[in-house]
């Protein structure tokens, strides 16, 4: 493989790694305040962590010096789904992974406890 | 004896096992980072590629053996001992004899005769029938001078004839002091 070929492809492992990095801190923010929702974050999280190792093990393939645990949080992939906000692309998130609110207040509430992670640039 | 190479098998098939079950792994992981990446593609669309990996990056075997040759200059090596420091180098182990004789002929040889060919490695033999083929680093122009040298040391001290230069036109020559290598 070329050495842009190798650039380009370690580029978006660790985007995909800050990614998942990122829906990891959401997800262990989100069980502490959806307790009802443990089942449904729990599976996700396992996911996750599932997908962080193995990403972890394709950036040693391409360089053995790459510690994935180095890399940040990128929140690119919340705004993936074409919504206009953040807020309404968290809605949408938490309705994916099977997350339901019983009123329009408790969602407003979760919202705000997690909205400065969500915007968190690091 | 037999005993003795049953544990040496045994101990290879443990450690083996061991690398295909690390190596298994990460072809899991790799399958599923390109499902995350994309899940259009098809993880084995990309087939079985039996590459070559013994020697670590690109090119590392062939600098392993300039660096012994240009060590040992202006002495010259012979084949069968820079396998077997490639061998140790590299943690090769070879099961059996002709396992050694195989890797010395087809990689060994093979890079010596390509850094002959780039005119980097000059070959001689050893005096007689079964004499080992030697290899010494540094380019024909580049030993003009002691090839001066030694000609004028030939004419005021001995008439004797020179011996072959070409390891081909002897090619069991290194089988043949490999087998001593091992016997002994």
């Amino acid at each position: 493989m070329t050495r842009t070929r190798t650039q380009t492809t370690l580029t978006r492992l660790a985007q995909a790694t800050a990614e998942v990095h990122a829906e990891l801190a959401l997800t262990e923010a989100l069980t502490s305040l959806l307790p009802d929702s443990y089942p449904q974050l729990a599976a996700r999280r396992q996911h996750l962590l599932l997908e962080r190792d193995a990403l972890y093990l394709t950036l040693r393939q391409f360089d053995e010096e790459i510690d994935g645990q180095l890399i940040g949080q990128s929140w690119r992939w919340l705004r993936r789904g074409g919504c206009r906000t953040r807020r309404a692309c968290f809605a949408a998130y938490l309705a994916d992974i099977g997350v339901t609110f019983p009123t329009a207040v408790s969602f407003q509430r979760t919202w705000l406890s997690v909205r400065a992670l969500v915007s968190s640039r690091t | 004896m037999l005993a003795g190479e049953l544990a040496r098998f045994d101990e290879r098939i443990e450690k083996l096992t061991a690398l295909r079950a690390s190596t298994s792994q990460r072809l899991a992981a790799l399958d599923q980072t390109l499902a995350r990446l994309d899940a259009r593609v098809e993880p084995a669309a990309g087939r079985v590629v039996r590459a070559q990996n013994r020697f670590g990056a690109r090119g590392a075997f062939t600098a392993f053996i300039v660096v012994q040759l240009q060590q040992a200059s202006p002495e010259a090596l012979d084949t069968v001992e820079i396998a077997q420091r490639c061998a140790a180098h590299f943690g090769l182990t070879f099961d059996t004899k002709r396992d050694f004789l195989v890797f010395q002929k087809r990689d060994v040889k093979l890079v010596l005769r390509t850094l002959r060919e780039a005119n980097r490695v000059q070959s001689t033999r050893q005096p007689g029938r079964y004499g080992a083929n030697l290899w010494r680093w540094g380019g024909r122009q580049a030993d003009l001078q002691a090839l001066l040298t030694v000609q004028q040391l030939s004419r005021t001290q001995s008439p004797e004839p020179a011996h072959g230069v070409d390891d081909d036109a002897n090619p069991h020559a290194d089988d043949a002091h490999a087998s001593r290598a091992g016997d002994r």
